[in-house]
């Protein structure tokens, strides 16, 4: 009698363990996820092969791109969010082609592709050791999205074990959303400046 | 000594085989049986016209019309007639992702038809990121085969996407192309006037 009480026992004892092995495996998106850097706004962080420190976050209705008398409208059906930040390579030449807009319920918003000219944004400049560059990243976003976000950005979009830094952007309430954010080109290669009305 | 030979210990161990045999083919021919019976019924499929919205997992489209021409507004300029059909996409996933090329596809297309382009409405630029909740006019274009005849009425399959949390392969989660949701009839217009007077 005690033996198959004890066999049952083993058995049930085998099924509970199987199954929370189960339940608790990672998945292959956890195994193989991003390290983490977290900061803040103006916090000079430090990635495996890159530094950025994002300095100043804008709202707009629409971004005017523009290029010597060439004026360009994006508009929106959110708001648009423009985030200036100062990066640098850390070791060698690197690219960094990969930022998004991390929202309170977890969507993330992938840094706008609808600026083929625009000058300064990010994916688009070579990063060199030691010479840091004013770069731009530009999302749109829904409004509820705007609030208690975190912008995430990496080397590549798919970055398994290499940094990606979680940069919280606190922004004021009330949301302060201005009519247009104009950048416009320099003269020299690379170069602009961000009016805002 | 009767441990070493026993035909009543033989004969009980074939018995379970057996059994468990018989319980396996059991098994196997259900599920056989579910499946053929699932293939010989079709499930009816939703048919929605222009203006009707389809939720298909990852996206919510909703059809506004297809027109036929070289000149159509939202679209850059092309020399080859184009099928364009204009839609509402909105991601309900919690990424940002490009337009999805296999959402729509035609009934009877003609032959060396490619996927569509999407273009955003508002700028005419190529539709790269479409962002999470966030509704956008795109418009799909087909480039038609130069010599196939112009379309009158078109039927598309609307094809769902669905959320996987690990796939088969590697065990990640991500979206897959899943069974066809509802078939979508849409009227072909000529070009639009506008565009062409431009």
């Amino acid at each position: 009698m005690i033996r198959v009480l004890g066999s049952v026992a083993g058995l049930v004892a085998a099924i509970a363990i199987l199954y929370a092995l189960q339940r608790t495996m990672p998945g292959y998106a956890d195994i193989t996820k991003p390290v983490t850097v977290h900061g803040a706004i103006g916090d000079r962080l430090m990635a495996r092969n890159f530094e950025l420190t994002a300095t100043k976050i804008t709202l707009a209705q629409r971004i005017v791109l523009r290029a010597g008398t060439k004026e360009q409208v994006f508009e929106t059906t959110g708001l648009w969010a423009v985030v200036e930040a100062q990066a640098a390579a850390r070791h060698e030449s690197v690219t960094i082609t990969a930022a998004s807009w991390r929202g309170p319920n977890g969507s993330r918003y992938a840094m706008s592709q609808r600026f083929s000219t625009m000058p300064g944004l990010l994916p688009s400049e070579r990063l060199e050791p030691g010479l840091p560059r004013k770069v731009l990243m530009l999302f749109e976003l829904p409004e509820s999205q705007v609030k208690d976000a975190t912008i995430l950005v990496s080397r590549t979009p798919f970055t398994p074990i290499d940094n990606e830094l979680h940069i919280k952007a606190n922004l004021p309430t009330p949301l302060f959303v201005r009519n247009v954010a104009r950048i416009i080109r320099g003269t020299t290669a690379g170069e602009w400046r961000i009016e805002i009305q | 000594m009767s441990g070493r030979f026993s035909i009543g210990a033989l004969r009980k161990q074939a018995v379970a085989f057996i059994i468990a045999g018989l319980g396996a083919a059991l098994a196997v021919l259900l599920s056989l049986a579910s499946a053929l019976y699932e293939a010989s019924q079709p499930k009816d499929l939703a048919q929605v016209a222009a203006g009707q919205a389809v939720d298909t997992g990852r996206w919510m489209v909703v059809a506004h019309r297809a027109e036929f021409g070289k000149y159509m507004k939202g679209t850059p300029a092309s020399q080859q007639d184009r099928l364009a059909v204009e839609l509402d996409l909105t991601n309900r996933s919690a990424t940002t992702s490009a337009g999805p090329t296999r959402l729509l596809e035609l009934v009877s297309p003609p032959a060396g038809l490619q996927r569509p382009i999407f273009y955003l409405a508002r700028d005419s630029a190529i539709a790269f990121g479409l962002h999470p909740d966030m509704p956008e006019r795109v418009i799909a274009v087909w480039t038609w085969p130069p010599g196939a005849p112009p379309p009158q009425k078109v039927r598309f399959k609307v094809a769902s996407q669905v959320y996987k949390k690990r796939d088969n392969l590697y065990g990640a989660p991500g979206w897959f192309d899943g069974p066809t949701v509802a078939t979508l009839d849409l009227t072909v217009g000529g070009p639009d006037p506008a565009a062409v007077a431009k």
